[in-house]
């Protein structure tokens, strides 16, 4: 094995260092400890890029133990083992992960100067992308599962990062306990496959996504069967991609530190659970009713998302909303087939996201609030930010030439060929709506005049320092860009290189899903203009939202979800169910308990009565002893019922 | 069997009383026998040491460190040849240390001990709690002869009956371990003391009781009238016989695990004990309970266990749910880990109840894995309560702002708990799940969500103890002193390495396992 592929642990391991050497000697000191995260992930990034363009010139499939984490857990017949996998999917998302984290850190040095936990936030940003690296580059499902609690970890502790405001610190929590929600099914369905596939493995690792790929397929496990297998492993992907029902963690998510909603709310992270998807693809297709029901769940979650997003004042919610939505169509798309389309919109979709992000806290570092009516004309006073944010903002609202139409269209193909209307229906919805919440935040933050707030100076807004920009600039380009990787009908186009089954033949281009895809899109892009462009405002928005007063507040409520489950789960089953046992426990259980031992008590008070010194007092006892031995040499005897116990009659 | 049969085989049996096969086999370094009877010479000491000023107070709990030190110390060793020297090259299951001494002779009692796989990550586990309970209780300040004094009789009955190949004599060290922690409780203990001393005594005789009749109902009717543990486990007995005797074992060692609904002494002893005692409790002395399952419920009883495997599991999933949500309406910090507790043992009964070898496995590291994380949970409880004086969840918040060492390792720990992995506790229970959901389906997936549940009453309690605003009252916390750091973190190191590296260890319990499950699948 050569290298670069050879060099891919350093990948996973260099993170890691980095986040035990700030931990463990360089706490103190805030410059060195930074800087060596960024130097630990470009490393990391670069042998990334090499492994890619590795696998670019010659696709090739790789894996091999992780040192001595290989026999992790190796006796009897069992092997549970930690490795490195190399094939065009795992180096894409490397790649990508790599990347962003890099240019996290280095915005975070100006974002995050002079805020308290400086090297505990750099610190939880290199274990966040050891563990995400651990998770991408695994080769079986034991590894996923520890990457995957890992990364749900670490975005606890980043949401957590203001810890003294209660709502972060709620946020935090919500965000582990409802994706363990998720998690739990996702356990017991590694646990089923490990039972239905262990001793098949063929001198594989237990659980080893290669290995198990074809035994899907051979028959010991029925089409149910399959389908709760794929249904249970779905689970875990519905939790960590934050899909319907599980997706009321996210927007919460956005209580912290605004680069780590770019790194691990938008970018990295919260497509694992499409990554998942993707990575154990082979279960999915071989139970086509599973595929039915991941393109329902993302179809319903990217709408819902999509028409939550335009109700949304904070400007991180609803970018936070847009990326629910986004991971909605990533999912729709593998669920109607479109692998690759999905993994690509994975990769373009990584890019513009963290640029939107990353510009809104570069606005928000400018203008020191999240609300967008508190923003607006910020557009004449922070150039760079504005031009990267209108890229961005092009590319999720999928307007050709940007990356994300390239990645939206392939997906939209795919939707438009199952000729399923209700499918279509939604895919337009979706599109529609993304292009409305896109440029109604854009419009109202970056155009028309300041808003007038107390003790504020719109002059003093001025453009972010090099640490922001560059970044900026270097994500608008990929964002602008990347997408040319992927054009539909190139012969060496993503969807060549990165595919599921066959090598595919290059498809025709679908020019009806192109031009209503970008039909629909401009026509959002139009409606926000007239509702919030100033200079070409044709309708007022508070009104139309007074006249819809039921319908916006539904929007803006996010559907009411939260109070639902509040009231329902929270309130109303696990701490109802709580009280009930502690109740249970300490009326019911202790008062046999107790009233045993006062029984006791009082029973050697009378006992003691019996010791009275009378001769017929003992000659009673007596004559009853006499009576209890016969009684129990009849039950007990050889030919009594319980003489088993006894043996008296063996 | 009548009486004069009995008395004639006890002549019969007195002058061949020398030469029973096995006796005075050993003759090597006495091991097990140090680590076990060290403590007893640590208490004799203490016994004569005078205890009037504060410097008699040093000298005693300097001595009662150094004996719970070095019988630490000794099984370290005893773990490093056996694990990093032995393992897989001269060692591949059985015994090892033996100590076989005639001992009561006449009634084919040895002094018998021994360790394999099941017993050696146990006594590592109370050698190594024994040492930080005595250093969590430097400030002990009470009568504090007679507590260092307890402390190292208890220490005996513990790492005794983890060692014992004798029945007889597990029973005896088993009866050795009660009087001093009820004593402690009483004495030592919070408001309630004397409630929850008493309520664990009568508990703990009950179980006792049941343990006597098992171990003579046994003795008499097994057919091998020996003790010897070895000889007993290979024995067949008819299923009837088989069965009864198994429930009457179980009974012990459920109260003592604790199994739902045997559990509600719990609770309660944990919440008043002192802090090294609810660590040791917690930490090793429900160990006992899932050691005695093991080794005696399946390892005797296969058959049996085979047979009741759905009721054992419905008791564990109970026990799992049931502790769990009931930690989740707890307000003491120390009852809601004590609840958290049930829920974990729930899986070792889990476990159990599965009877694969993965399984079974996992029930062994999970003792394990429970007894450190669990441990290290009620000394981070008890580190907070020396300085706040309250345990109350709602009373305190915002701590983190004072304490950040005692924060970090809390969280830690909790994290620990909920079964993160890179920490011990995960192991276990994806050896657990792993293995188990091959024999109970619908019971591991109700289980699993006892994982969803500790994360929601630990995460929970994080948020409302350590974050959120400073509340005033706690402005003028400090954190923890060098001493408590070393063991706190000490404690915290190896839950995380045995977490990433339990290759080893789980290899070595599956040497004393495989047997076990061969004997399941041939019955």
């Amino acid at each position: 094995m050569a290298a670069p592929y050879s060099l891919m642990y350093l990948i996973v391991l260099l993170p890691l260092v980095a986040f035990a050497v700030m931990f463990g000697l360089t706490y103190e000191n805030k410059r060195v400890s930074a800087w060596l995260g960024i130097l630990a992930v470009a490393g990391a990034d670069v042998i990334s890029i090499w492994a890619l363009i590795s696998e670019l010139q010659k696709p090739i499939h790789i894996q091999y133990g992780l040192g001595p984490f290989s026999d992790f857990l190796r006796f009897a017949d069992v092997h549970f083992s930690l490795g490195i996998l190399a094939d065009p999917l795992s180096a894409m998302m490397v790649v990508v992960v790599c990347s962003v984290s890099l240019l996290v850190q280095v915005y975070s040095l100006e974002y995050m100067k002079g805020e308290e936990g400086f090297v505990r936030y750099y610190a939880f940003i290199s274990l966040f992308t050891f563990s995400m690296l651990l998770l991408v580059l695994s080769t079986n499902y034991f590894q996923t599962y520890i990457g995957w609690e890992l990364v749900g970890v670490c975005s606890y502790l980043l949401i957590g990062h203001y810890f003294k405001r209660p709502a972060a610190a709620a946020a935090a929590k919500k965000a582990f306990i409802v994706t363990r929600f998720g998690d739990f099914p996702f356990f017991v369905g590694i646990a089923f496959i490990f039972f239905r596939f262990h001793g098949h493995m063929g001198g594989a690792a237990d659980l080893d996504f290669y290995a198990i790929s074809p035994l899907y397929h051979a028959g010991l496990v029925s089409q149910g069967g399959l389908f709760v297998m794929a249904m249970l492993i779905f689970s875990g992907a519905v939790g960590k991609s934050a899909q319907f029902p599980l997706h009321v963690w996210l927007p919460d998510a956005m209580e912290g530190p605004t680069p780590i909603s770019a790194l691990i709310h938008a970018a990295t992270m919260v497509v694992a659970g499409v990554y998942l998807v993707a990575r154990t693809y082979p279960l999915f297709a071989a139970n086509p009713t599973s595929l039915v029901v991941v393109a329902s769940l993302g179809a319903l979650t990217s709408v819902m998302a999509a028409i939550w997003a335009v109700a949304q004042d904070d400007i991180k919610r609803v970018i936070a909303y847009s990326t629910l939505s986004h991971l909605g169509l990533m999912m729709f798309g593998l669920g109607v087939g479109a692998y690759s389309a999905a993994m690509f919109h994975l990769f373009t979709h990584a890019w513009f996201k963290a640029l939107l992000f990353l510009g809104a806290g570069s606005v928000i570092h400018g203008v020191h609030t999240q609300n967008i009516w508190e923003m607006g004309g910020v557009g004449k006073r922070m150039k760079i930010t504005t031009w990267c944010v209108a890229i961005g903002s092009f590319s999720a609202a999928g307007i050709i030439p940007f990356s994300g139409f390239w990645s939206k269209d392939g997906i939209m193909a795919s939707v438009f060929a199952t000729a399923n209307p209700v499918f279509i229906a939604a895919a337009i919805v979706i599109t529609f709506f993304s292009a409305l919440y896109t440029f109604r935040l854009f419009f109202v933050v970056f155009t028309g005049e300041p808003a007038r707030r107390r003790a504020f100076d719109p002059k003093k807004i001025h453009e972010s320092g090099a640490y922001i920009t560059v970044p900026l600039i270097v994500l608008a380009v990929l964002a602008a860009f990347i997408g040319f990787t992927g054009l539909p009908g190139s012969k060496q186009g993503f969807g060549q290189f990165i595919f599921f089954g066959k090598h595919p033949e290059v498809e025709a281009i679908n020019y009806i899903a192109i031009g209503v895809s970008l039909v629909v899109a401009l026509v959002g892009v139009t409606v926000a203009a007239l509702f919030y462009w100033p200079r070409f405002q044709r309708f007022s928005a508070p009104a139309f939202n007074a006249r819809y007063a039921r319908h916006y507040d539904w929007s803006h409520n996010k559907g009411y979800f939260d109070e639902i489950y509040q009231a329902l789960f929270v309130r109303g089953l696990v701490l109802r169910a709580g009280q009930a046992t502690a109740w249970f426990d300490k009326n019911i259980v202790d008062y046999f308990v107790d009233g045993l031992a006062d029984g006791y008590q009082l029973a050697s008070e009378r006992l003691r009565r019996l010791q009275g010194g009378r001769v017929q007092g003992y000659a009673i006892g007596l004559f009853a002893g006499v009576v209890a031995i016969a009684v129990v040499a009849l039950v007990f005897g050889s030919s009594g019922p319980l003489s088993v116990v006894s043996g008296v009659g063996r | 069997m009548n009486l004069p049969a009995l008395v004639g085989q006890l002549g019969a049996a007195i002058p061949s009383g020398a030469t029973v096969p096995g006796a005075n086999s050993s003759f090597g370094f006495p091991l097990l026998s140090l680590i076990v009877w060290l403590p007893l010479v640590g208490a004799l000491v203490i016994l004569m040491l005078p205890n009037r000023s504060e410097n008699d107070h040093g000298r005693i709990k300097n001595v009662a460190l150094v004996f719970t030190f070095i019988p630490f110390f000794l099984t370290l060793i005893a773990v490093y040849v056996t694990v990093f020297i032995d393992l897989g090259v001269s060692y591949s299951g059985g015994f090892r240390y033996e100590e076989n001494y005639n001992w009561l002779g006449v009634f084919g009692a040895q002094y018998h001990v021994g360790v394999d796989g099941i017993s050696l990550p146990l006594v590592l586990l109370s050698t190594l709690l024994f040492f930080v309970a005595t250093m969590a209780s430097l400030n002990t300040k009470t009568r504090v002869k007679e507590y260092f004094f307890l402390l190292l009789v208890l220490d005996i009955g513990v790492t005794g009956v983890f060692t014992a190949m004798d029945l007889l004599l597990f029973f005896i060290f088993w009866e050795i371990e009660l009087i001093p922690m009820f004593l402690l409780i009483l004495i030592w203990g919070g408001k309630r003391r004397v409630y929850a001393a008493w309520k664990f005594l009568l508990y703990t005789i009950a179980a006792s009781a049941a343990l006597l009749l098992a171990i003579l109902v046994l003795y008499f009717k097994g057919g091998a009238h020996t003790f010897d543990m070895t000889v007993l486990s290979q024995s067949h007995l008819a299923p009837a016989l088989g069965g009864t005797l198994f429930w009457l074992f179980f009974l012990c060692f459920a109260i003592k695990l604790p199994v739902w609904p045997l559990h509600t002494w719990l609770p309660d002893a944990h919440v008043e004990a002192p802090t090294a005692m609810s660590v040791l409790l917690a930490g090793v002395l429900l160990k006992m309970g899932g050691y005695g399952m093991i080794r005696i419920c399946v390892g005797f009883f296969p058959a049996a266990a085979k047979y009741y495997s759905l009721a054992i599991l419905t008791l564990a999933v109970i026990g799992i749910l049931w502790g769990g949500f009931a930690a989740l309406a707890q307000d003491d910090m120390k009852r809601m880990v004590a609840y958290s507790s049930v829920s974990h043992m729930g899986f070792v009964l889990l476990g159990i109840s599965a009877l694969t070898p993965l399984a079974l496995n996992g029930a062994v590291f999970q003792l394990f894995a429970h007894g450190i994380v669990t441990g290290s949970l009620f000394l981070l409880v008890g580190l907070v309560y020396d300085r706040a004086h309250t345990r109350s969840i709602s009373e305190l918040g915002g701590l983190a702002q004072r304490m950040p060492y005692l924060t970090v390792a809390w969280v830690i720990g909790a994290l620990a708990s909920v079964g993160l992995p890179g920490f011990v506790g995960f192991v276990a229970e994806f050896e657990i799940f792993l293995g188990s959901y091959g024999a109970h389906h619908i019971g591991t997936l109700l289980a699993v969500f006892g994982v969803v549940l500790s994360a929601g009453y630990l995460l929970w309690m994080l948020e409302r103890v350590f974050f959120g605003p400073l509340k005033e009252a706690w402005a003028k916390l400090k954190d923890p002193t060098a001493i408590e750091l070393f063991y706190m973190y000490g404690m915290l190191a190896i839950v995380f390495l045995t977490g990433v590296l339990p290759g080893k260890l789980t290899q070595l319990i599956d040497y004393a396992i495989a047997p076990l499950t061969q004997r399941l699948g041939g019955s």
